[in-house]
């Protein structure tokens, strides 16, 4: 299995435990990754004009040049930027021409690139079953809540569904993990405007974290940087916005299929959290 | 039909989720299902009905846009399939166009836009400077300053930007749009030397921490083998 690989922005700077985790484990299960060469920002949620497909579509550009047919995008926010972009310039003829007109010589759209993102590549083409007879060191006895965010499954999607979304909880069973279910695992984060309104991102991380620690979490897992982000590095704010401590440690699913695959704890970026996760890992043995 | 379009539903047919805005019957799927709907003034199926009657000027200087998420709920939830995030994001682009924006969200959009293109990809050291150079909000910065340091000691913020090959391959992909009328206090606050003093203090900044990082770390292993 060969798919091409588009980190984003994010997995080179604030989440690089996320890229090092997903490179690891996907290496082990035997899932090959050819980065992207020479691609650029998606525009996240700030792309405008023109620029909201323009910036995706170089990328997709960029792959049918460089001889990929699928990208991985582990970044929630990515994948829903390039398969926006794939879906318009696929259907519609005036966006795919102008498109073309802005790329640089020598590349050329056609709009025929699968856009992924590596859990449902997980779930839905290398397949649980699979995935469960390479766990060496089950996650029994850990309590996670999974959440989702927004972008992984919004708007409506083939994958999975937006407003009860399963495929975090699928994965986590056939890691062997208690998974935690609670009432806000779907629910916006407020990432969006960390920076501009920050009082708005620590309120609504607070409702998450809260309502994943009342349901009797021990750590959160996601798959999305932004997420994370808010989750992790405003935790401080969101324990000042709900009037309380919270202390979750929140990981990326690619850290425990790591730990489930047997590969160190050491090798997979636990150090680079703001709340540390190592206490709750060393309890339960890793 | 074509009597009873005001020139704001035809101006939005032609952008980004904003073709649809009649399809609206006023459910309010919208507002009950926005994670951010008190921090709004109107609320989104407010602001439908204000688009709908073409009360322009109050839909583009309310703040509403400026809160949206993008959480995709109410889009996922209309039972008129009206893209309303999108929508929130043309509205977004409307106000600054037309010079309504004056929402730090706003700041940060194009802080953000510039730093992308400037690199071709994200430099989160040099959009934070072009961001709290432009607003000054210090309230803001304040509330950031104890998150800097945990990012940097944990290596999440690189002092060296990643670039693509030619970052002005990006220009003809997102073209500036066109900025009609802007009040002269946003003409005055653009600034050019903003980007060479952006780029100069990252520098320093980025030499002075690293030096500072490898000095301690120097000192350390130093220490370690007596």
């Amino acid at each position: 299995m060969t798919y091409g690989y588009y980190p984003g922005c994010s997995l080179l700077s604030s989440a690089k435990e996320y890229d090092l985790s997903l490179r690891l484990t996907f290496a082990r299960l035997g899932i090959e990754l050819v980065e992207l060469e020479d691609w650029n920002c998606c525009g996240a949620v700030h792309g405008e004009g023109q620029g909201v497909i323009g910036l995706p579509a170089r990328n997709l550009a960029l792959a049918e040049a460089q001889g990929l047919d699928t990208l991985i995008a582990p970044c929630s926010g990515c994948y829903h930027n390039l398969r926006r972009a794939s879906k318009a310039v696929e259907t519609d003829k005036a966006t795919r021409q102008r498109v073309n007109a802005g790329l640089a010589e020598g590349l050329q759209l056609k709009g025929n690139i699968r856009v992924l993102h590596p859990l449902y590549v997980l779930l839905q083409e290398y397949g649980l079953e699979r995935l469960k007879a390479q766990v060496t060191r089950p996650l029994t006895g850990m309590k996670v809540a999974p959440y989702y965010g927004c972008m992984l499954t919004r708007p409506r999607d083939e994958f999975d569904s937006p407003e009860r979304p399963a495929g975090l909880d699928e994965l986590l069973m056939a890691l062997g993990a208690e998974v935690v279910d609670y009432p806000f695992k779907a629910k916006c984060c407020g990432g969006a405007v960390a920076i501009s309104h920050s009082a708005v991102t620590a309120k609504l991380t607070g409702k998450v974290l809260d309502s994943a620690k009342e349901a009797g979490a021990e750590m959160v897992t996601l798959a999305c940087p932004m997420c994370h982000t808010a989750l992790d590095l405003y935790q401080s704010k969101a324990e000042r916005a709900v009037g309380h401590d919270l202390d979750v440690p929140v990981l990326y699913f690619t850290q425990l299929l790591g730990l489930a695959l047997g590969i160190a704890a050491s090798q997979l970026g636990f150090k680079r959290h703001i709340v540390s996760p190592l206490p709750q890992l060393a309890r339960l043995g890793f | 039909m074509a009597n009873v379009l005001n020139p704001f539903v035809v101006e939005l047919a032609s952008r980004r989720g904003g073709n649809q805005v009649l399809q609206c019957y006023q459910c309010g799927t919208c507002s009950g299902s926005c994670p951010v709907i008190e921090e709004m003034q109107y609320g989104p199926r407010r602001i439908l009905h204000m688009i709908q009657s073409g009360e322009e000027e109050r839909v583009l200087s309310s703040r509403d846009m400026w809160f949206c998420v993008s959480c995709y709920s109410c889009t996922n939830r209309c039972p008129r399939e009206i893209p309303i995030t999108e929508l929130m994001a043309t509205l977004r682009e409307l106000a600054v166009e037309k010079g309504y924006a004056r929402d730090l969200e706003a700041d940060f959009g194009q802080s953000f836009a510039e730093t992308y293109k400037h690199y071709g990809r994200l430099f989160e050291l040099e959009l934070m400077l072009r961001y709290y150079l432009r607003t000054f909000d210090l309230k803001g910065l304040l509330g950031m300053i104890p998150l800097a340091p945990p990012m940097v000691l944990k290596g999440k913020l690189p002092f060296i930007p990643e670039k693509v090959q030619e970052p002005a391959q990006l220009e003809a992909l997102c073209p500036e749009p066109p900025k009609a009328a802007v009040p002269e206090t946003q003409a005055q606050r653009k600034r050019r030397w903003l980007p060479w003093l952006a780029s100069g203090v990252t520098l320093l900044l980025g030499a002075g921490v690293s030096s500072a990082l490898w000095r301690s770390s120097a000192r350390r292993a130093k220490e370690a083998r007596r």
